[in-house]
């Protein structure tokens, strides 16, 4: 009975209930793809289509819905989806059972039963149900796409009941219309299509009413328009050809076999149809053997002529089995051109994830975007207008909307700056020095409680992973901050090289639980001295007291090359901390500063940001960081390597670099029309005048350079020490 | 909803974590063989704990935020942004990401406790609500 219409190529074809979408197009007596052999089964890709904008929809799989927009493919790629396409999104659910069964007739029906009986946790996939296994991954975990989303499913084992695929014909003309399976057939007249003038070769059952043809299939016939007129056999020797309309090929049956290709065979069982031995067809003479990826049985003896004589050797050589139906049709041509050729039978080819075409709104289904963390001054910044940018795996405040005015605070007045991201780590036990000895390559043992100092951390091969501050609280308890980005790595290899040392210590990650307020300015210590009756520490000393009654810990050092105070405290007292630095600051003229402004004071001064100025092979002395090493001191991560190439000539180091003109990062530059390096960071320095950058610079012959060009502007090579190179403002 | 919630963060030698005995209300949550959190729901400052070991390092941390849930409304969160599944055996801990957020769990028979790092709040809130 009519239910409505859907529109295929713009045509109405009409629906009934009950019907696939395939089911009402064969009625109308049309071809979703214009010709090839239609199985029902979703072996093939000769029904794939577009419906409603997504592409390779199997049309045997779908049932149909009134009103929607089917379109062919048109014979090649499917069509890209228009761009006002309404972006789509794909429900994900997650579960866990002992047991998921693929395929629901009667070998998964009863696979089902007894893993229910075993008292196991069983789910059944089945796809007439609207349950399509897509993929199967390593776990296992087994990704399905249902009517309500896509679901993830883990589980300890998979039963792989999906049955047999029907071998298609692979013969000359075996693209045109009006070629059918033998369950194809059934299914279309099942539907109420007209299959006039019907033949059928191999065994088929006699409701099908098609006249048998005797022999082997030889060729089916073109009758101009793409549709079949006749079908050549052969008899003996003798080929014959029988004029028709429709042809039914029965060649065999082969397992449906693919997901359990997918699927680690440890945990997979295989049942039913889907374990069967496949059927051998005949070996193809001419013409295409893989349909999806037009892959000829010529290429495939020239493949083989050149040793290509394994199945996943031929399938990674031509393509094949790698198009829409991922192999099915093809798979047993493969096999039995190979063991024609005088291979022994060989298995089908290993299959991968994803199993049938996915859209990108499935694919991205359940996966998430990167959290960000936020400091808990994130609010306040965003209140302050401030432009928030992404950094290092945080939320960080780039500007607060005149960078060059944030500058100016931080050299002339009193500025804050959130620094909460810094990687803050406790190292404690009667093994922490120990542990810090190996692990730096500056000499622990001489930092004294409530002193601190910048250290490197190396790889094994002398190169630069990170830098931050060693601060002593005790004897045995250390307080040692890395870069925003680099505290989870460094964690990692503080705790993997000191259990390896055997080494006993206690680590504790602050990172997230410790905020930190960088006070900078010539007027800092006045504010805080506002804030705070206890003695402020020593450049380069800490102290813990009380500032506006907040407990922190007081780290005197200097990032921006300004008199520096970094307030660490708990992160509940973050924002509170903030405000009252703000007030007790009004009347010196306090102002925040950014990411951006802090990134040009401390180009200014000739700090280095690892990750940005260092390489994968920046070495201290490369760096022109020599004096943070002490190979005096004994072992440490690295040493080796840095004795070792400290004996090699200097190929390139990290320098200063001054110029009139602008200079951009990552610009390169060049000596006598040779490269000699490249700009790693760059501002114009307010401070200076002039435009100032670090970067790469190559020895030449020997020498380095004293001048470049780049971007067609004169540049001086000079210290990275830009301002205040004596050092004498954070120290004041 | 998520609440900041202070507990206290031991970092010592297994055996003195195991020999750890938690004060009345208090939970302790064994997430790592060398770290502890002990927390207690129903206070605002967590009791003191005495560990046995010169070198263990114990801080009071405010940097967590909590919420309290139904086993059912934890499985539902877990299904959609998870991929792992409560434990059934309870009392228990369990550590993982929904979405990215890196949370823990103390799973009881009929309510889950969530700890999420402060930093990772915003987001895990935003995953928290019914269409997410």
């Amino acid at each position: 009975m009519s239910s409505g219409e859907f529109t295929f190529d713009g045509r109405s074809v009409e629906v009934q209930n009950g019907d696939r979408m395939l089911d009402a197009l064969v009625r109308a007596g049309v071809h979703p793809t214009g010709g090839g052999t239609l199985c029902f089964g979703g072996d093939c890709a000769n029904c794939v289509c577009t419906v409603d904008g997504v592409a390779y929809v199997r049309a045997c799989q779908e049932p149909a819905e009134v009103g929607v927009s089917i379109a062919s493919h048109g014979g090649g790629a499917p069509p890209l989806p228009s761009v006002d396409l309404e972006p789509a999104s794909i429900r994900a659910m997650f579960r866990r059972v002992d047991v998921v069964v693929i395929g629901g007739g009667e070998a998964g029906q009863t696979a089902f039963a007894d893993a229910r009986a075993a008292s196991r946790s069983v789910v059944l996939f089945d796809v007439h149900a609207g349950e399509e296994v897509l993929a199967v991954y390593s776990g296992p975990l087994v990704l399905v796409r249902t009517r309500s989303g896509i679901e993830r499913v883990a589980c300890d084992e998979v039963i792989v009941a999906t049955g047999a695929a029907e071998i298609q014909p692979i013969v000359p003309g075996s693209d045109l219309r009006g070629l059918w399976t033998a369950r194809g057939a059934e299914q279309a007249q099942r539907a109420g299509a007209r299959l006039d003038a019907l033949v059928a070769v191999g065994h088929v059952p006699e409701s099908l009413g098609a006249t048998a043809l005797e022999g082997d299939l030889v060729r089916f016939v073109d009758g101009g328009s793409g549709a079949v007129a006749a079908v050549v056999t052969r008899v003996g020797g003798t080929e014959i050809e029988t004029p028709c309309e429709n042809v039914i090929v029965s060649l065999g049956l082969v397992p449906r076999n693919a997901l359990a290709r997918m699927s680690e065979p440890r945990c997979t069982t295989v049942v039913g149809d889907a374990a069967r031995e496949g059927a051998l067809p005949a070996v193809p003479t001419e013409g295409v053997i893989c349909p999806c990826s037009n892959v000829t049985v010529s290429q495939l003896d020239d493949l083989y002529s050149r040793g290509f004589h394994h199945m996943e050797l031929l399938k990674r050589s031509s393509l094949a089995g790698t198009g829409t139906c991922q192999g099915s049709v093809c798979t047993p041509y493969l096999r039995s051109l190979l063991h024609d050729r005088g291979q022994e039978l060989q298995p089908a080819f290993t299959a991968r994830p994803m199993g049938r075409q996915a859209t990108l709104a499935e694919l991205a289904a359940g996966s998430e975007l990167p959290t960000l963390a936020r400091t808990a001054l994130d609010g306040v910044h965003r209140e302050l207008g401030a432009r928030m940018d992404r950094m290092g795996g945080w939320w960080r405040p780039w500007s607060y909307g005149d960078v060059e005015a944030e500058c100016g605070a931080v050299r002339e007045r009193v500025s804050i700056g959130d620094t909460s991201t810094l990687g803050k780590m406790i190292l404690a036990g009667p093994d922490a020095e120990a542990t810090l000895q190996g692990l730096f390559p500056t000499d622990v043992s001489t930092i004294r409680p409530g002193r601190s100092r910048y250290a490197l951390m190396l790889n094994e091969r002398g190169y630069v992973m990170d830098d931050g501050m060693i601060a002593r609280e005790s004897d045995g308890t250390f307080f040692v901050t890395f870069t925003s980005s680099g505290a989870s790595m460094a964690e990692m290899w503080i705790r993997d090289w000191s259990a390896s040392w055997g080494h006993d210590i206690r680590l504790l990650n602050q990172t997230t639980s410790v905020g930190t307020i960088n006070v900078t300015g010539p007027q800092a210590r006045v504010l805080l001295e506002r804030l705070t009756d206890e003695p402020l520490p020593p450049f380069l000393g800490h102290v813990t007291l009380t500032v506006g009654g907040i407990d922190c810990k007081v780290f005197r050092l200097s990032f921006t090359g300004e008199l520096s105070y970094e307030l660490h405290h708990g992160v509940h007292e973050s924002v509170a901390l903030w405000n009252l630095l703000m007030e007790a600051g009004a009347d010196l003229g306090i102002e925040p500063h950014g990411l951006d402004a802090l990134s040009r004071l401390r180009l200014e001064k000739g700090h280095i940001i690892v990750g940005q100025d260092t390489d994968y092979d920046s070495s201290p002395r490369r760096l022109q960081h020599e004096w943070a090493v002490n190979l005096n001191k004994g072992d440490f991560i690295g040493r080796t390597a840095t004795v070792r190439t400290n004996q090699l000539e200097l190929d390139k180091k990290l320098v200063g670099f001054e110029a009139d003109g602008p200079l951009r990062e990552g610009a390169v530059a060049y000596h006598d029309e040779r490269f000699a390096g490249t700009l790693t960071s760059t501002t114009w320095s307010p401070a200076l005048g002039r435009w100032i950058a670090m970067g790469w610079l190559q020895s030449l012959d020997g020498a380095f350079p004293e001048s470049v060009m780049i971007d067609g502007v004169s540049a001086a090579v000079r210290s990275t020490h830009f301002y205040d190179p004596e050092g004498s403002r954070p120290r004041a | 909803m998520l609440e900041q919630l202070p507990l206290t963060r031991i970092v010592s030698t297994p055996a003195a974590l195991d020999a750890l005995e938690p004060a009345a209300g208090s939970v302790i949550l064994r997430t790592a063989p060398d770290e502890v959190l002990i927390l207690d729901p129903a206070s605002d400052y967590p009791a003191p704990v005495i560990v046995d070991d010169p070198h263990a390092i114990v801080v009071v941390d405010q940097g967590w935020a909590q919420v309290s849930l139904t086993r059912q409304d934890a499985e539902e969160l877990l299904e959609r942004h998870g991929a792992w599944v409560l434990p059934d055996e309870t009392p228990a801990v369990a550590q993982g990401r929904i979405g990215n957020a890196p949370v823990k769990l103390w799973v009881e028979h009929d309510r889950v406790l969530l700890l999420v790092p402060l930093v990772a709040a915003h987001d895990l809130a935003r995953l928290m609500e019914p269409d997410a």
